[in-house]
């Protein structure tokens, strides 16, 4: 068919429906999918909502792992830089561990081969809030009670330094039971992360707090003005003024009917509730959510609003500004911002061992962590190419900065400068950056000292985040001692039971990693016994139990190990889900100690198991899958598949180099299996340049020597053999076994405890 | 988001024939209509989709080759802007066929905005195929098709992206759509 000449005129393909149509289709939230195609590891089964930014469809799971529906939202976003892919990631594993009764939960992120984000959370069937209040005419105590269930929630997220910046009536279900669910925590801020052209249309407009609709900075003030805007859509539609409201509020004409609300003189208090907490001007609302929900259960119990006297309220704000330190922000910032290391299991038992008292404190806390997420956030604006010579600032500079100018701007706030310190220190911990961590934590543990106002168990604390870094950077005596002052803090009256076991859960890490095998053991039987008469929580009890479990591997106790891991990982994947890094991390080391134990198969299982979530998690190019295929590679030797390890082993070497990888005990590791491997295929010289290699790193890690440098001596042994060197092969024996002696003693070791 | 510095680097690859530059090259390209078809629809009333398609396009050119100072590159980055823009389109009119096919055969009956859209989209495959083997025989006049009617550029700035006059730039479209049209 020839070409028509009217149809080729200048800039004719630009003109017509075909091009308006593709301009319609980029700027859609993403192209559509069909019944049966997949996003990420769920297969879409039909199409739940559709906005201007996102399409929600239901999923269901396919990879035959476990039975789920879930929903999940397609987000268009433009090209990533890096400075938004990292935040992206860290977001989100910041949001999958955000477990509340009323939040749902994030599941699973990524990104499709369209470039669009998409998120897996809880499939809730369920109504939004204000259609379940105006359909089931529930009384206004009985809306009040379901709002300050989503204030507990939106709390709840503030103490871990997360706003959610777009809660409205569609964004919170209410289910058959009656239980109130907020959806999307932090979706809107990792759409606004992605690029401009969303941030202008991330928010609701009849939802939109005013430092919203102005395009200005977003903090809890945000959150809390509208959850104000919430509570009088929830309340407005009263079905005994106004019988006839029963289709869902959000279709219906906004701004009237909620000012007639606030302004109505026939409830002054309900009314100076909503004032309160939807001032024009942030600084003059609820200081907290806490604050907000306090005073709605107040107005429930009839008795005086804080709202009605602006003296109450000024008292409570000298409150907030005096006692902000007695309260731990610290331990809350680190549980929000600490990440995905073995020594894991520690932070959320923290978090949940504490997550009562706190609850009570939070609000004053957040109140702190509102000033250093908007400090940080500054500073991440500041990475934008446009304020840096047109270069793209990675986090790491950015955090740099915020170090750099601590002592500057914050000097004259020695409080904020303690808390940006923990901030930052977590974040280098969290990015692997381990050196800058610990210097910026030993500023303040300094810092802590110094402050008269400090409490023992706030130093305890701090320590303890310092050794779990000197643990990170092998440095195990400074980590000892860190530890070891903790203890004796934690152990002094008032005892602080709690934070005792996780110290010495730690300290029994740092033993077995230091290459103590028994002392360790001692330490993490102790830990463990001590959980269990304080009838310590899960996850308390589930760390404790990993780290006996990997002392008890260290001194080739495996059955107490396996029998520990076992009941570790019942007790975690119960509290934290399947997918999530502890419960990954947990199976990699179970599947390494059931491989140590020589039970192949069930190894091999959790193994590929932990490969697979990781490779989720963190994606196919991370160092940290290292392990599990080097464990692999181990069951493949065993099998007589030299050429299978190999492979398996050549990406564990490419993911955790020797000399880069950030945990240096998985690289010795790789470079052991190396070793065998070159063994068996009978290239005795390639062995003994991957022992070689290795034992220098080991040496380097533990100058007094371990099981792994023992079982690298081991196989020099059978190196020298091979290659006819019967002296050498004799001198190496002889090494690994004074080393046998002198960790393990000449005798098997004592008998398990009972779990 | 980019800047200019990157783009100059990523054509001059995608200029030595580097896949994954011109690849980048075409995202950008993507992104950045996104970015501005975003902005211009955020500033109507709700309601009216209705776009400057054409603006759109300029400002896209312009501002992904504002960084570049060198008149003689400028031109540069025209005429490759133009081979971005024609695989853009031409990517779109054949998923849009690709679509088309399926809704057919669930028996969808197609909109009279789709069914124009169809044919528009038929003739420019048609088109994109034609124009390839004018490449082998004239390419000079395939890339004057390329920056006129893909790219919408005017023919002093066709002139300036291939570095010939502007007579050869009207000799060359008016024979290159007399060779266009005669062909079965």
């Amino acid at each position: 068919m020839p070409i028509d000449p009217a149809f080729l005129r200048p800039a004719g393909a630009l003109e017509g429906p075909l091009f308006d149509g593709f301009v319609r289709s980029i700027t859609q939230a993403t192209r559509g999918y069909a019944p049966g195609e997949r996003i990420g590891p769920f297969a879409v089964e039909r199409e739940l909502g559709r906005g201007g930014m996102a399409v929600v469809y239901l999923g269901r799971r396919v990879d035959g792992e476990f039975e789920q529906q879930v929903a999940l939202k397609l987000v268009r976003a433009d090209a990533p830089d890096s400075v938004a892919e990292e935040l992206f990631r860290h977001e989100r594993q910041v949001l999958a561990n955000l477990a509340h009764p009323h939040i749902g939960r994030l599941l699973d992120g990524g990104r499709t081969s369209d470039g669009a984000l998409w998120f897996a959370m809880e499939y809730i069937e369920g109504e939004p809030i204000d259609g379940w209040c105006a359909r089931r005419r529930l009384s206004l105590p009985a809306r009040l009670d379901l709002f300050l269930d989503v204030c507990e929630a939106v709390q709840f997220a503030h103490a871990r330094l997360l706003i959610h910046r777009d809660i409205k009536p569609s964004n919170i279900l209410v289910t058959p039971q009656g239980s109130a669910r907020l959806l999307d925590f932090g979706i809107a801020k990792l759409m606004t992360q992605e690029g401009e052209g969303l941030a202008a249309g991330a928010h609701t407009p009849r939802f939109a707090s005013p430092e919203q609709v102005a395009g200005r900075q977003v903090g809890i003030a945000s959150d809390i003005w509208q959850l104000g805007r919430l509570l009088e859509v929830m309340i407005a539609p009263d079905p005994a003024l106004d019988p006839d409201l029963t289709e869902p509020m959000g279709t219906r004409a906004p701004a009237a009917r909620p000012a007639a609300i606030r302004e109505r003189a026939d409830d002054p208090d309900l009314a100076a509730i909503l004032r309160m907490a939807m001032a024009e001007d942030p600084d003059s609302r609820y200081p907290t959510v806490a604050d907000l929900a306090a005073d709605t259960r107040a107005w429930l119990r009839g008795e005086p609003v804080m709202a009605r006297g602006g003296g109450a309220l000024y008292r409570l704000r000298k409150t907030v500004q005096r006692h902000w330190l007695a309260a731990t922000l610290g331990a809350l910032a680190l549980v929000a911002l600490l990440g995905l290391t073995v020594g894991f299991i520690l932070r959320l038992a923290q978090a949940r061992d504490r997550a009562a008292s706190e609850a009570q404190r939070a609000g004053i806390e957040a109140r702190r962590a509102q000033d250093t997420l908007e400090y940080l956030q500054s500073l991440i604006r500041s990475a934008s190419p446009a304020h840096n010579q047109g270069r793209t600032m990675t986090v790491r500079e950015v955090l740099d900065q915020a170090s750099a100018r601590l002592d500057g701007e914050l000097a004259q706030d020695p409080r904020s400068r303690l808390s940006m310190l923990e901030t930052i220190g977590s974040s280098y911990f969290n990015l692997g950056e381990f050196d800058r961590a610990q210097r910026t934590l030993a500023r303040l543990v300094e810092a802590t000292r110094a402050d008269p106002q400090a409490t023992p168990v706030q130093l305890a604390q701090r320590l303890m985040q310092l050794a779990q870094v000197d643990w990170q950077l092998d440095a195990f005596a400074d980590a000892e001692r860190h530890v070891a002052e903790a203890l004796a803090l934690a152990d002094s009256p008032p005892i602080d039971v709690a934070l005792a076991a996780q110290l010495l859960t730690l300290r029994a890490q740092v033993l077995s990693a230091s290459g103590q095998a028994l002392p360790a053991l001692q330490s993490a039987r102790t830990a463990v016994a001590r959980q269990r008469e304080l009838r310590a929580l899960p996850l308390a009890r589930g760390a404790g139990l990993v780290q006996l479990g990997l002392a008890a591997s260290a001194a080739d106790a495996h059955e107490e190990a396996i029998q520990a891991l076992d009941t570790a990982y019942e007790l975690v994947r119960g509290e934290v889900g399947q997918l999530s890094a502890e419960s990954a991390q947990l199976l990699a080391e179970r599947g390494r100690i059931l491989l140590a134990a020589g039970r192949i198969e069930p190894a091999e299982v959790d193994l590929v198991e932990a490969e697979l979530r990781m490779t989720r998690l963190w994606g196919a190019d991370d160092w940290r899958l290292a392990a599990p295929l080097a464990q692999r590679a181990g069951i493949a030797l065993q099998r007589g598949n030299p050429d299978a390890a190999a492979a398996l082993l050549a990406r564990a070497r490419a993911l955790c180099p020797a000399n880069w990888c950030p945990r240096r005990q998985h690289a010795v590791e790789v470079l052991r299996r190396s070793a065998e491997v070159e063994l068996a295929l009978d290239n005795a010289r390639a062995a003994r340049a991957w022992l070689d290699v290795g034992l220098v790193l080991q040496r380097r890690r533990l100058p007094d020597g371990d099981l792994e440098q023992m079982r690298l001596w081991q196989l020099m042994a059978r190196v020298e053999a091979t290659e006819g060197n019967t002296a050498a092969a004799a001198t190496a024996m002889q090494r690994a076994e004074s080393l046998r002696t002198t960790l393990l003693g000449p005798v098997a070791p004592a008998q398990s405890t009972p779990l | 988001m980019v800047e200019g510095t990157d783009i100059t680097q990523l054509l001059e690859q995608a200029r030595n024939g580097e896949r994954a530059a011109w690849d980048r090259a075409v995202a950008l390209v993507y992104s950045d209509l996104r970015r501005l078809a975003h902005r211009q629809l955020a500033g109507r009333n709700r309601g009216d989709q209705t776009l400057d398609t054409t603006g759109l396009v300029h400002e896209c050119y312009l501002r992904l080759a504002g960084a570049e100072k060198n008149v003689n590159d400028r031109g540069h980055f025209f005429a490759l802007a133009a081979r971005v823009m024609r695989q853009v389109i031409c990517d779109y009119a054949r998923e849009r066929m690709a679509q088309k096919r399926g809704g057919g055969e669930r028996g969808i009956p197609l909109e009279e905005i789709e069914v124009a859209e169809v044919r528009q989209a038929m003739q420019l495959i048609e088109l994109d195929d034609l124009l390839t083997r004018l490449m082998q025989e004239n390419e000079r006049q395939a890339r004057v098709v390329e920056c006129r009617f893909f790219a919408g550029l005017t023919e002093a700035e066709t002139a300036q992206a291939l570095g010939i006059s502007e007579r050869s730039v009207q000799r060359d479209w008016s024979d290159a759509r007399t060779w266009l049209s005669t062909q079965v």
